[in-house]
């Protein structure tokens, strides 16, 4: 006990000396302003932490050899996966029809963090890739619709392949060179990727516009707007339908075109896991070195992950540019990537229900909690950090395909 | 009996390091060989060069296919471009395809599979999964046929479940297939590893210390597999022990190797009272000494 | 093309070089050690610069004026707090997780990261920050016209002559002392190390530590010289030291240097001629083209795997 304060102590003392000259005094022109309590208060907070850290890294060395028991959560949400599965999709169908316009726009965002999650979620959770630069394909695609419209008259719905195909071309094309190599380049190429792709887009004023962004129009269904006024030579939705007109149908209808989707895209992550190509994903993260002793080769398994993420990025980009109706470089910082590793990480890397459940909270609370945002870039951090050190495989342990012998033999 | 292996002057260097000179053997068709020597004689080196791991720096490598012709594993290993690889663009792809590919995927390919002297599973994959990433040639890779369910593909992925089942049973496992690999106790993680380079279908079987970290019973039942592979479904071994009493009985074949050199090869009870070798492990003056 | 901006691009780029090869200089030998890319190195750079400003303002409040006492206080100063921070960074971002799987400690680098640059933020303000200048005039070399002369400033000569004296003292203390010597055993072989009885989890804060300091020295020097900053300068500058770091030959002391030099020149001399928006997208390619053609870097010995 004695030794454990005095560890407490010592954490304390460090954070003192860290946190007096960053926090106790803030620069003001060329002079200082002190701000004496906020040092005490961390320091206070990093003698607390100490404490309890040790008590957990104790009853974490009782537990060493005992399985860990499922807790009555994971227990409860096994026994009654279809119903909350199907409960899942039939409120999700409800709600845009019931929150009103601003709450609807946040529903959109969530299902793009949803889909982006779950593009991320092949790489980093079951082929183990670090990829620190995915807002680089989500630009990829949004500069794709955004361009595309600017240039060529574009329109949404071929700019949805074609702006999967952009951004899983330039993954592949930037990931290939480097996949052969120690897994770390992996992360800091994609970390410098992600801010080239930005500066480009930034710098290069006479395409992309720069800083001003471009316009994006809205997408139409089968040749037909969502305005109050059809433009010429074509029809307006609530008049083909003969209803009168709101302007939340056409946010409704981008919800209902993003839930399909992200159901497609859960639907081909859980056939993947169970085929060979998702089992080679996981055995490439366990163990490179057997996989190629049976004959995989891990560039390409590699690539084919890589691609994918880079692809669900891509079309989620396309859709954030069709729902904001604006695109510039800002949407597109490191941030940005760092929220959604964020998802994966706390969705519990490799759960596909972890990570819905993750992107959907991690994209409502700002809108709960005014803070948050100023706060945004620090939880992620703290997040980050903590879920490594206590659960580094996930908060509920991925369902594995079980087999059964076949009776017909 | 055809050499499915043929191994001649293997020289590999690390920095000034000389790990391999000139090794060559021969490993014949359906026969058990062993590779023994003292610690740091380059047992597992040869191994790694001949599973693609390590690319030597000289020497042949040649492999019987399984339509009889021969392969030179040098070759998928990725040596650097010569002259006549610039000649005809099929012989340039071809390189290019094993310099960018090439090594140890290649090689277990071509039916040389291994085991590890450090265990190596997929640790968080059940037992089944282990054994169906094996097997990565016999399964519908497309991804369409894979996510449609053809049934081209079902049928595939069943005949891949029942083979994974036979190795299961085969090394008594069968009981563990849905247990996480990790949870195993060591010796059917041994297991587990064996029945998993089964599933890759070798034709040359490459043990590093099988019975490394085993109990006498189960060297016994070690033993055992090991023949029976040999003789009910013809794979050729090639195995790397330490424990001369497993080798005698279940080898044809004993190639000794000392210092990154062969010192003695032939039939394990010749091999075993040859006084080079016997130098070679129990340290030269006094076994000399004794048999003088 | 002309011979005086070219010249005063290589005085630039030396310049520029030394700072690179101080903040790869981390890199290179956490990497070595542990075979990880610290990401949350470039953040240590930028927490420098804050606190060269901060010490900077306190000394001037206390009445301290003389520039020598002042630069040296502050530099060390700054080194001392800033290996406090490499070496926190390591107990709560490295060392829990060393039995950990492969990803994990990556991951929790980068959440390091993100916390050190928005806690700076979010202490210290969003805006642009700055330091009056300290060291002003230079030299002037070829002169002959108003616009037609090589400038040397003096700040810029501090920093080359200080880097080379922290990089001597750094060479000094890895190849000459004894905690050197466990340094560069565990770097070899970190069980067989353990095994002689060198306490490897010290060396491991040494070297963060180490690493750190030589941040630290980047930071305060390119504070002084630039004289202002914000919290996202890490980021750009952490890539970009690190391209250093694997052009030189990552695990490489002198490789570090010498990346770093490369890369400052070559840096310098892409944007004054050819274009200074894009110089970061230049950085970073030269990244792609080394590890694609030459991964081992200029000094490197090629990696032999082990199986």
């Amino acid at each position: 006990m004695p030794r454990k304060l005095w560890d407490a102590v010592l954490a304390g003392v460090v954070a003192l000396l860290l946190f007096v000259p960053l926090t106790g005094v803030s620069l003001s022109g060329y002079t200082l302003e002190g701000h004496w309590q906020r040092p005490l208060w961390l320091a206070v907070g990093v003698v607390l932490g100490r404490l309890l850290l040790g008590w957990f890294l104790e009853r974490r060395q009782r537990m060493v050899g005992t399985t860990r028991r499922p807790g009555w959560i994971t227990a409860w949400i096994d026994d009654h996966r279809p119903y909350i599965v199907i409960a899942a999709v039939i409120g999700a169908l409800l709600v845009p029809w019931w929150i009103g316009k601003y709450w609807l726009n946040v529903a959109i965002l969530a299902l793009i963090y949803v889909l982006l999650g779950l593009g991320l979620n092949v790489v980093v959770g079951l082929a183990g890739l670090l990829d620190l630069g995915f807002v680089a394909f989500y630009a990829v695609g949004a500069y794709t619709y955004a361009l595309g419209h600017h240039y060529f008259a574009l329109s949404f719905w071929a700019a949805v392949p074609l702006g999967a195909m952009l951004a899983a071309g330039f993954g592949v094309v930037l990931a290939f060179p480097v996949l052969r190599m120690h897994g770390d380049y992996l992360a800091i190429v994609t970390l410098g990727f992600g801010e080239i792709i930005r500066l480009i887009l930034n710098n290069w004023l006479e395409v992309t516009g720069g800083p001003n962004g471009l316009r994006v129009p809205f997408p139409s269904l089968f040749g037909m707007d969502f305005g109050r006024r059809a433009s010429p030579g074509h029809v307006t939705l609530h008049e083909f339908l003969n209803i009168p007109y709101s302007n939340e149908y056409r946010d409704i209808f981008l919800y209902l075109l993003l839930f399909l989707v992200v159901c497609g895209m859960v639907f081909l992550v859980r056939r993947l896991r169970r085929m060979p190509l998702g089992r080679n994903w996981e055995a490439l993260r366990e163990d490179e070195i057997a996989c190629r002793s049976l004959g995989i080769q891990p560039v390409t398994v590699k690539l084919s992950a890589f691609g994918l993420g880079a692809m669900t990025a891509g079309v989620g980009g396309v859709f954030f540019a069709a729902s904001q109706g604006f695109v510039n470089p800002t949407s597109f910082t490191f941030l940005e990537s760092a929220h959604i590793l964020a998802i994966v990480v706390l969705g519990g890397m490799g759960s596909t229900g972890g990570v819905i459940v993750a992107a959907v909270v991690l994209t409502v609370l700002p809108e709960v909690l005014r803070d948050f945002a100023e706060y945004r870039g620090l939880l992620f951090g703290c997040a980050m950090v903590l879920m490594m050190m206590w659960r580094p495989r996930g908060l509920m342990g991925i369902r594995r395909a079980r087999f059964h012998r076949s009776e017909v033999g | 009996m055809a050499e499915i292996l043929s191994v001649r002057d293997l020289t590999m260097r690390f920095g000034g390091v000389v790990a391999l000179n000139r090794v060559g053997f021969d490993v014949r068709k359906g026969s058990v060989t062993a590779l023994i020597g003292p610690n740091g004689a380059g047992k597992t080196t040869v191994f790694n060069c001949l599973t693609g791991f390590y690319r030597p720096d000289a020497g042949a490598m040649r492999l019987m296919g399984a339509d009889g012709v021969p392969l030179d594993l040098m070759e998928l290993m990725g040596r650097p471009f010569q002259g006549s690889d610039w000649v005809s663009p099929r012989s340039f792809a071809r390189r290019l395809y094993c310099k960018m590919f090439g090594g140890a995927a290649l090689a277990a390919r071509a039916g040389v599979v291994r085991t590890f002297q450090n265990i190596r599973l997929f640790k968080e994959m059940t037992v089944m999964e282990n054994l169906l990433v094996a097997q990565r040639a016999r399964v519908d890779n497309r991804m369409v046929s894979g996510i449609f369910q053809s049934s081209g593909y079902r049928r595939a992925e069943a005949e891949a479940l029942e083979r994974a089942w036979y190795w299961l049973d085969f090394f008594r496992l069968s009981e563990d297939g849905n247990r996480l690999a990790k949870e195993l106790a060591y010796g059917r993680q041994r297991r587990l590893e064996m029945a998993r380079a089964m599933c890759a279908a070798p034709r040359l079987l490459c043990l590093d210390e099988p019975a490394a970290g085993l109990n006498p019973n189960e060297t016994r039942e070690l033993a055992d597999w090991i023949l029976a592979l040999r003789r009910g479904h013809g794979v050729t071994v090639c195995l790397i022990e330490h424990d001369m009493g497993l080798v005698m009985e279940i080898s044809d074949h004993v190639v000794v190797l000392d210092h990154g050199q062969v010192i003695a090869s032939g039939r394990p009870e010749r091999v075993r009272d040859d006084p080079v070798v016997l130098e070679a492990y129990l340290g030269a003056p006094e076994g000399a000494e004794e048999g003088v | 093309m002309n011979a005086h901006i070219l010249l005063q691009q290589l005085v630039n780029g030396v310049v520029l070089g030394s700072v690179y090869g101080l903040i790869a200089v981390g890199y290179t030998m956490v990497y070595g050690i542990i075979g990880m890319i610290n990401f949350a190195h470039g953040e240590v750079y930028m927490i420098a610069a804050y606190l060269t400003a901060i010490f900077l303002a306190a000394l001037t409040l206390l009445g301290i004026q003389s520039p020598p006492v002042v630069i040296l206080m502050v530099l060390i100063l700054t080194m001392a707090v800033t290996a406090l921070y490499g070496w926190s960074i390591e107990r709560i971002a490295y060392k829990p997780l060393r039995h950990s799987t492969r990803l994990a400690p990556l991951i929790s680098a980068i959440g390091m990261s993100l916390i050190l640059q928005n806690f700076v933020r979010i202490a210290q303000g969003a805006r642009n920050q700055g330091i009056p200048t300290l060291l002003d005039g230079g030299v002037r070399l070829m002169e002959n016209g108003p616009e037609q002369f090589v400038q040397i400033t003096h700040a810029q000569i501090l920093i080359v002559v200080t880097a080379i004296v922290s990089m001597g003292a750094l060479w000094y203390l890895i190849q000459g002392t004894a905690m050197g010597r466990a340094c560069r055993a565990v770097q070899q072989d970190r069980t067989m190390a353990a095994l002689l009885g060198v306490d490897t989890d010290r060396i491991i804060s040494v070297v963060f530590v180490l690493g750190a300091s030589m941040a630290a020295v980047a930071g305060t020097l390119v504070t002084f010289n630039y004289g202002s900053f914000d919290f996202f300068i890490g980021f750009v500058t952490g890539i970009k030291a690190f391209t250093a770091a694997v052009l030189g030959g990552i695990g490489s002391l002198p490789g570090a240097m010498l990346g770093g030099l490369v890369l400052g020149l070559s840096e310098s001399i892409f944007s004054g001629f050819v274009n200074t928006d894009y110089k970061d997208v230049f950085a970073f390619s030269l990244l792609v083209l080394v590890l694609i053609f030459r991964p081992s870097g200029l000094l490197g010995h090629p990696e032999v795997e082990k199986v």
